[in-house]
């Protein structure tokens, strides 16, 4: 091969050079629009949230947070719980039914604990912490996992 | 003025229209071969197609127009999709009346828009029109074998345009803001979530933790700006290799087809000094192989009239019959999105139906590792083909053109059952599947169901 077959030596460096140096800026840009991109706040309801203690349903009734995905259950006297209602399949909101729980989208279906007992959902409905606030008031936490019956002391 | 000013005036004028149209329209009126040529190459949207085209391109049975229709709905959306773009806010604000702004403008379209609810119509039957006439092109396209050589590397730029047509459908069924929009994507993000890397994807998608506003802003500048673009540039690519591949896949031996008379070819004046020569059948050179001088060269027609007749007749038929559906059938509209209540059952489209069947089975398995699985073994599909031939040294030659080919009896197989799982899947999801995703007959009707 003739040295004019090859590409020449300065022609390689301008083009390597180049194109390295593109492909710098292009990483740098690729990271910088990822950062851009990338959620740094929500918008979305918050992950605790707070009800007077007075609005407790009575002993045995449970209450409806639409809003929250979550209801909550007056157990005893003393004892309440809070149970998620995000489905733990692709998280759907569950209906509340006669039976416990079931999802319309696939099909997932809990007992009135949140146990699974049909369809495709891998883990039981979430039991959510709730914690007592100063001046009468209960938090609760959708971002939370406890175990099931873990019941909160009113 | 006098009439005699009138008069000398004419032919001035005659001359300077003919100057003018010569400056838009350089090629002649007449059936020369030259000019039927100069029409073709002479045109920016015409030039993408051949000159000449094997008459068996003409036939409806070698391509089922898949392909053309599914680049003439993609046409059709970007009409109706900017007309829609100038009634449309992608806002989750809530106004006055109670309702998101871009649920209230779905409303707006259909009480104050002149003929606002046809455009919209058009555009999700035609969005959902795409997506089926894109698998039946793609299912042409394997069963011919028409991805082989050299067509190999056109066939992952087809399946990438494929991908890019679902992805467009799925950002713009958010755009509504009601039900189906809203638990279509909170399932399909969820999905996303739960595939490795999907945290990342999940929140550069929806720009926020959960499905809302953000996810909402994003998903209208995806699906009116970014994918159309790509969508766009693919389908050039796309367009551009099936020419320098050269033209549509074809048996070696074309004889035994039966094509149009060479009479209803229209006849092709030859005003050359070479009376005997068909140098503008150089014209087909493509990449590598010299033209042939046998019975194919007469099997070669020119694009114009021929083809261009045909496809402009099935571009009429497109728009009759997708304008007949929307006048005929209104886009759904449900409720405004409501995260707090699903409806029930909650459907995807029917084209993620299957796989709204495979993930009732498994999240995971069903969502993420099959899906990816197939999709990813059907992008490589040529190269798959090309590494068994290479292993086991099979020589096979040219087998494309050919419906359901003997010699390709094991791809095709493979292929028609997957297909066919596919088809059930969505039959069993769009048609027995109740509220809950309970497994339901559809002709026993559920009492209280939906």
């Amino acid at each position: 091969m003739t040295q004019s077959d090859k590409m020449k030596r300065r022609e390689f460096l301008t083009m390597g050079s180049s194109l390295g140096l593109l492909g710098v800026a292009a990483a740098a840009t690729g990271g910088a629009v990822f950062k851009y991109l990338m959620p740094v706040v929500t918008y979305g309801t918050p992950k605790k949230f707070k009800i007077p203690k007075s609005d407790l349903p009575d002993v045995g009734d449970e209450l409806l947070f639409s809003d929250q995905k979550v209801v909550l259950r007056r157990h005893s006297d003393t004892e309440m719980a809070a149970l998620s209602l995000v489905c733990t399949h692709l998280g759907c909101t569950v209906n509340v039914v006669e039976t416990g729980f079931q999802c319309p989208c696939h099909g997932s279906q809990y007992d009135i604990k949140g146990t699974v007992v049909g369809g495709p959902a891998p883990q039981s409905l979430a039991w959510l912490t709730v914690k007592p606030l100063p001046g009468n008031y209960l938090e609760i936490d959708t971002g939370s996992r406890l175990k099931e019956n873990s019941y909160f002391k009113v | 003025m006098g009439m005699a000013k009138m008069q000398q005036l004419k032919p001035v004028l005659h001359e300077f229209g003919r100057k003018v149209y010569s400056t838009v329209i350089r090629h002649g009126a007449d059936n020369t071969g030259l000019t039927k040529s100069k029409i073709m190459f002479g045109n920016l949207f015409l030039h993408i197609q051949p000159v000449k085209v094997h008459k068996r391109t003409l036939n409806f049975k070698t391509t089922l127009c898949a392909g053309l229709i599914t680049f003439y709905l993609f046409l059709i959306l970007v009409g109706t999709g900017v007309l829609l773009m100038f009634h449309y806010v992608p806002s989750t604000h809530v106004g006055p009346d109670g309702l998101p702004e871009a649920y209230q403008r779905m409303l707006n379209l259909r009480s104050n828009v002149f003929w606002g609810v046809f455009t919209r119509n058009m555009h999700r039957w035609a969005a959902h029109a795409m997506v089926a006439m894109m698998i039946l092109h793609v299912f042409r396209v394997f069963v011919t074998g028409s991805y082989r050589r050299p067509r190999e590397f056109n066939w992952v730029i087809g399946m990438i345009c494929g991908i890019l047509t679902v992805v467009l459908s799925y950002t713009g069924y958010l755009l509504p803001w009601d039900q189906l929009a809203y638990w279509g994507v909170k399932v399909g993000t969820e999905i996303a979530k739960i595939a490795p890397g999907g945290e990342i994807i999940r929140g550069i998608l929806l720009g926020d933790n959960e499905v809302g506003g953000e996810a909402l802003i994003r998903f209208y500048v995806l699906h009116v700006a970014l994918l159309p673009t790509l969508l766009t540039v693919f389908i050039a690519i796309h367009f551009f290799r099936i020419r320098k591949d050269g033209g549509l896949a074809k048996p070696d031996d074309t004889s035994g087809d039966k094509l149009i008379p060479q009479s209803e070819c229209g006849e092709v004046r030859n005003t050359s000094v070479f009376k005997s020569a068909r140098s503008y059948q150089l014209v087909e050179i493509v990449k590598g192989t010299e033209p042939k001088v046998n019975e194919e060269v007469n099997q070669m027609v020119f694009s114009w009239p021929k083809l261009m007749v045909r496809e402009l007749i099935v571009f009429v038929l497109v728009l009759a019959v997708l304008s007949v559906i929307s006048l005929a059938y209104n886009a759904p509209l449900e409720g405004p999105a409501d995260p707090a209540h699903p409806t029930n059952p909650s459907k995807a489209p029917w084209y993620f139906l299957g796989l709204q069947e495979l993930v009732s089975y498994h999240a995971l398995f069903g969502g993420v590792i099959l899906p990816g699985l197939l999709a990813g073994l059907l992008l490589v599909a040529p190269y798959i083909e090309i590494f068994v031939e290479t292993l086991f040294g099979l020589k096979r030659g040219n087998i494309s053109g050919v419906y359901f080919g003997k010699e390709r009896l094991l791809e095709n197989s493979l292929f028609m059952t997957i297909f066919i799982a596919g088809i059930l899947f969505i039959i069993i999801g769009s048609l027995f599947r109740g509220a809950n995703w309970e497994f339901v007959y559809p002709w026993i009707p559920t009492p209280g169901g939906h």
